[in-house]
């Protein structure tokens, strides 16, 4: 069973906010789950590569040229802002 | 209405024996009378339907060429970005979230003339297999209205079975255009990985996810599959693809694979005796039928929950209350974060970003993702090695048919067990198409068709000769 400070710990890291109800389900819910991976240590992995991309992946470069978007598009953007001031998206304090 | 293909709205158009508004008021009458039992759409905008339908009438009038796809009514999961509409992903953290663009696969669908109807009911993001874990409603099956439709693309695959649209656009990352098809009985395909653009699709796990046609028939699916795949500037993981494979002759020049791993133990024998059925048949139409092994399979489910969950903690990072969506205004901006996701992101998805964020952690990455990521090696080589020997590979789509609404919401690991004939092809980046095989007891059974990647052009063919 995992512990209840890594479970917090995780819900921390994913920016989750559980109650301590959620948290014991989450809990139990993870134990069992997380046992259930382990049957991948069955499988001999020596040697080979982990999976990289279902395609050839490769870096696609582009004019370092600032695109306009269209002004209705702008506005749908800056409309669905939780808090706006103007043009501004307003946050809490970062620093 | 019931028996209206693409072609044959395509063609009653351009011999003036209906319009399009006739097609669509049709088509919205059906969704008033059935949807409010079973619930396939989340919106529906009956309005910006009829405009679009105006201007294929006048297109007519004008003696215009028609596109593919012109008065196709269409129903598009509410994962896949539609301008004109919310778009939800079946979340409350994006309950009142508008489109400010259309999805590629959109784009292309409008242009070839198809109607947008409205957006359908999922699995909150993508994640689940019954469309239950959707914040807003439950889907019912309309072959039976006590059982689910599967999941996540749920929603369109309702509202193909019950006649409230002739195609569907939905979204597979380990099953969810396949189960559900096989579930309602309709056609589902997951098409290879990057042939259709995600450009405009909330993502759910970035190495996985497609966006797939779903249609009443072979022949709708295909038609929609060749108007929506193609190489995106938008998407850089997209692409048109390989060689595309000889065109097939007839069955008489197929070899079909079936791996003894998904015949075992777990699979319920009313499935079994319709999958073994379908696999005489194309047998007695002249496919030469081999045994064959994928000897990881039983593998595919854990790694694939290892990996798709790491990928989605990552996607699902964005939904912080900032931008967009539900905002909690909280202490300090930490605060904003936790408690802006603890309230909008349901418990499903919850769970799969606490795995996800616990298999990439310090400490746990190696011996989580990176190992998964190795067996998911293993099962591409398996596959590999098999179409070698044979052209396409016949497996059931599910181990069971629709199970009944609340049977499985409280086990996730019961849930997750329902995936386990779908994620395999997944992982491998392969195209499937789940083609109604039957009826167990009236529950619809699906065959998936698994192929070579970029051949859906020899899947289609395949399943035209069984269907």
């Amino acid at each position: 069973m995992l512990d209840k400070n890594l479970v917090k710990h995780i819900a921390k890291l994913g920016r989750l906010a559980l109650s301590s109800e959620s948290e014991e389900r989450m809990r139990k819910d993870l134990s069992s789950i997380l046992d259930y991976f382990t049957m991948l240590n069955e499988v001999d992995t020596e040697g080979i590569e982990p999976f990289r991309s279902p395609v050839v992946l490769k870096n696609i470069f582009r004019e370092d040229k600032a695109c306009d978007s269209p002004k209705q598009t702008k506005e749908m953007i800056k409309g669905q802002f939780p808090f706006r001031d103007c043009d501004y998206l307003k946050v809490k304090e970062i620093l | 209405m019931k028996n209206l293909t693409i072609r044959a709205i395509r063609a009653g158009l351009a011999k003036k024996e209906f319009s399009a508004l006739e097609i669509t008021q049709g088509f919205f009458s059906v969704i008033k009378e059935k949807d409010k039992e079973i619930n396939a759409f989340l919106e529906i905008n009956e309005d910006l339907a009829k405009q679009q339908a105006i201007l294929i009438d006048e297109q007519i009038k004008r003696g215009e060429k028609l596109g593919l796809l012109a008065g196709a009514p269409c129903a598009v999961k509410d994962a896949i970005l539609t301008f004109g509409f919310k778009c939800t992903a079946g979340s409350r953290i994006l309950e009142n979230y508008q489109a400010p663009y259309d999805a590629t696969a959109v784009k292309k669908l409008r242009s070839q003339g198809a109607i947008i109807l409205g957006k359908t009911n999922l699995d909150e993001f993508a994640m689940g297999s019954s469309t239950e874990h959707s914040a807003f409603k439950i889907t019912r099956n309309p072959q039976d209205l006590s059982r689910v439709p599967g999941g996540t693309s749920g929603g369109s695959t309702a509202a193909l079975s019950a006649g409230e649209c002739v195609v569907a656009l939905g979204s597979d990352t380990g099953g969810s255009i396949r189960q559900p098809a096989s579930f309602c009985g309709v056609v589902g395909l997951k098409p290879t990985y990057g042939s259709v653009s995600r450009y405009g699709l909330i993502s759910h796990a970035s190495s996985l996810d497609v966006i797939g046609p779903l249609a009443k028939n072979v022949d709708d699916c295909q038609i929609v599959f060749e108007a929506i795949k193609g190489k995106d500037e938008n998407d850089a993981t997209s692409t048109d693809g390989g060689k595309i494979a000889p065109v097939m002759g007839a069955l008489k020049d197929v070899i079909i694979g079936i791996p003894k791993e998904y015949f075992g133990e777990g699979l319920e024998k009313g499935t079994k005796d319709i999958i073994e059925s379908a696999i005489k048949k194309a047998e007695k139409l002249g496919a030469k039928i081999e045994e064959i092994t994928l000897p990881h399979s039983r593998y595919a489910l854990p790694c694939y929950y290892i990996i798709s969950t790491c990928e989605a903690s990552a996607n699902l990072a964005r939904f912080d209350g900032i931008k967009y969506g539900l905002s909690r205004e909280g202490g300090d901006l930490l605060d904003v974060y936790c408690q802006s996701r603890g309230e909008g992101i349901g418990k499903e998805a919850q769970r799969r970003i606490m795995l996800g964020t616990f298999a990439l952690s310090s400490g746990y990455y190696d011996a989580y993702y990176l190992k998964a990521q190795k067996v998911r090696t293993l099962i591409k080589r398996d596959f590999d090695k098999a179409f070698e020997k044979v052209d396409f590979i016949f497996t059931p789509v599910s181990p069971f048919p629709a199970f009944k609404i609340g049977e499985k919401i409280d086990d996730p690991l019961k849930m997750y067990l329902s995936d386990i004939m779908t994620v395999p092809v997944s992982l491998a980046g392969l195209p499937a198409l789940s083609l109604p095989a039957g009826l167990d007891n009236g529950l619809p059974v699906g065959l998936q068709i698994i192929a070579k990647p970029f051949n859906e052009v020899g899947i289609f063919q395949v399943a035209k000769v069984l269907e």
